[in-house]
């Protein structure tokens, strides 16, 4: 997850480039909610089908937290070293 | 439609920075794993750039190395609940039963709180209020439509 801990740096350098991301994600997780909404609510998606699509964004929750701990462990090592 | 949602669930999970801000009201819906999940991400980024800035500071010598590694493990230890609270979202998500997704909807938020408890323990480092701004919409996201 190295490249993911890179792109962070990288977009927290500049807080025009980061506002810019964070307005894209903020605009896809809108479009993302009201799709899911609506294909509920007209009956196109099971609610067995929404937690497919949930599972999807909870296992990249999984993924990210565990990079962050282990960068905390790295930075403990170094810090304790 | 399912295309759509598919896209764009794969591109929120590819995304590499995820700190969302609040739609307007006539967009918000019910609270969903999905939609807790993506704030926490959030969190996630929010400690990725406050390991870089204690890194930074203590290279800087303005950070003593005795505080760093308090800072760092209460970071570490906000990962953790993190990803219990990945475990949780899953309960949640794979629950049909309206009682039962209660039920795990506010086992969520209680672990979201306790990140926030973690939260409290700093002495409000430059990098405390990202985090804490993480947090915040996060639990209103477990909380349900705002």
């Amino acid at each position: 997850m190295s490249w993911l801990i890179s792109a962070l740096t990288w977009a927290a350098t500049n807080q025009q480039r980061l506002d810019l991301i964070v307005a894209g994600i903020g605009a896809l997780l809108t479009a993302y909610r009201t799709v899911r909404a609506s294909l509920i609510a007209s009956g196109g998606l099971s609610a067995q089908e929404a937690a497919v699509y949930d599972r999807a964004l909870t296992d990249t929750l999984r993924t990210d937290a565990e990079a962050l701990e282990s960068k905390a462990d790295d930075l403990l090592d170094e810090l304790r070293s | 439609m399912r295309a759509i949602l598919l896209v764009l669930a794969l591109t929120l999970s590819g995304c590499t920075l995820f700190r969302v801000q609040t739609p307007p009201a006539s967009v918000q819906v019910a609270a969903s794993p999905s939609s807790v999940s993506a704030e926490a991400r959030a969190i996630t980024a929010a400690g990725n750039a406050a390991l870089v800035a204690i890194e930074q500071a203590v290279t800087a010598g303005t950070l003593p190395k005795d505080q760093a590694i308090r800072q760092v493990t209460a970071i570490r230890a906000v990962a953790r609940e993190l990803q219990r609270l990945s475990d949780d979202l899953d309960r949640w998500a794979e629950t049909t039963d309206p009682t039962s997704r209660e039920q795990r909807r506010a086992a969520a938020l209680q672990r979201v709180q306790s990140v926030g408890r973690l939260l409290a323990g700093f002495d409000r480092p430059p990098w405390w209020g990202a985090l804490l701004d993480a947090y915040v919409k996060t639990a209103l996201a477990a909380g349900g439509a705002q």
